[in-house]
């Protein structure tokens, strides 16, 4: 009988301490208190980082000109030219555009490549040797939680080469 | 009476560990994604016309007969066909106090390019005026228009050039074309210059 009630107390005790008892209760029973794994309040949860490709980098059709190396540049606000023994045979080369989306304000880090490879469907590779972007110098997400980054690149093409060529170009994106 | 109040309290005790419990969910701090780059990539094209030979159109030697009624020679449109090597009986055809002779031949180009690409083939005029040697430009019977004709006649994207497939990264194109010779024209050899083109589709 006597086990039982001081295992009754035990258990009010502990029922009145979990059920948000008065503060003085609290403050009197500091050793009572249930330890929580709750994050911090002023620490809450960042939207899910979201990495999401517009546009293909595209550098459209161009034309062997002759002998020799040409560099076909196509800058990140869309314009373009060819250098060299290489020329365009259409005026729509396309810069890629990526969007990341995520926690409004927030400080963010992207990878680029600074090379890509492309391969050809009937064999052989070409390389872009400088990839280029508007990317700022300190990224954040604006106050949609959204940045747009533009990339453009320098193909180099020498020798015989000709066909459909394609390459990825792999983003990654963290949060400082 | 006791029973009851133990377990009352031993349920709200088990409700409450529980709930402290409960972890906070993470969120994702890093994505990534693959882009794609692309590009399409062309041969240098070229057309032209294996030998000098090759690079005209030549309708033969064409000679005026008087009928047996003292007739003049008519009006006739000589034709070359681009799709066929002609003959000089060929060139006579449907020809009235007309007799022709010589080695006709139709103009031949070889295009070169991108393996499996299409080109669009067109003549920069496609009539052009052939002028007598020692005659005058302007003076009719010095002058005899001549339509040009492709053996390539399909035209898919209706922009008036002919369309062309190098399949194997070449393609041969014939030009002919149709001889306007009026009854008047003065006797002599007549020539003129045409100029054929391939661009890439």
């Amino acid at each position: 009988m006597i086990g039982r009630g001081c295992a009754l107390l035990l258990s009010l005790a502990l029922c009145a301490a979990t059920l948000g008892a008065p503060g003085a209760a609290n403050a009197q029973c500091r050793l009572c208190a249930i330890p929580t794994t709750a994050p911090p309040s002023e620490a809450t949860a960042d939207k899910p980082l979201r990495l999401e490709v517009l546009t293909t980098l595209d550098f459209d059709r161009l034309i062997v000109l002759g002998d020799g190396a040409g560099t076909a540049v196509l800058d990140p606000d869309g314009t373009s030219r060819a250098i060299g023994a290489i020329g365009p045979l259409s005026g729509r080369a396309i810069a890629g555009e990526i969007v990341i989306r995520g926690e409004p304000g927030r400080a963010i880090r992207v990878d680029l490549p600074r090379t890509i490879d492309l391969y050809g469907l009937k064999g052989g590779s070409i390389r872009i040797d400088e990839l280029t972007s508007d990317l700022p110098t300190l990224p954040e997400l604006n106050a949609a939680g959204e940045l747009h980054i533009r990339i453009g690149g320098e193909l180099r093409v020498s020798g015989d080469v000709d066909g459909d060529f394609r390459g990825d170009v792999p983003v990654i994106v963290d949060y400082l | 009476m006791t029973k009851f109040y133990n377990k009352a309290a031993l349920a709200a005790t088990a409700a409450a560990f529980a709930f402290a419990s409960t972890p906070a969910l993470a969120s994702p701090t890093s994505a990534s994604a693959n882009g794609t780059a692309t590009v399409k990539i062309y041969s240098p094209l070229t057309i032209a016309a294996p030998t000098a030979t090759d690079s005209v159109v030549d309708f033969g030697i064409l000679v005026g007969t008087l009928g047996g009624t003292t007739a003049p020679r008519s009006a006739n449109n000589f034709v070359i066909g681009a799709t066929a090597a002609p003959t000089a009986a060929s060139v006579c055809t449907g020809a009235t106090n007309w007799s022709c002779s010589g080695t006709p031949h139709r103009a031949t180009y070889n295009i070169t390019g991108s393996v499996d690409s299409s080109v669009n083939v067109s003549f920069a005029a496609s009539s052009i005026t052939l002028l007598r040697s020692g005659g005058t430009a302007g003076v009719a019977d010095d002058e005899i228009p001549l339509d040009l004709t492709l053996s390539e006649t399909t035209d898919s994207n209706s922009d008036g050039t002919a369309d062309v497939l190098l399949a194997a990264g070449a393609a041969t194109v014939y030009v002919g074309g149709s001889l306007g010779v009026s009854a008047t024209d003065v006797d002599g050899v007549y020539t003129g210059s045409f100029s054929v083109t391939a661009d890439y589709q």
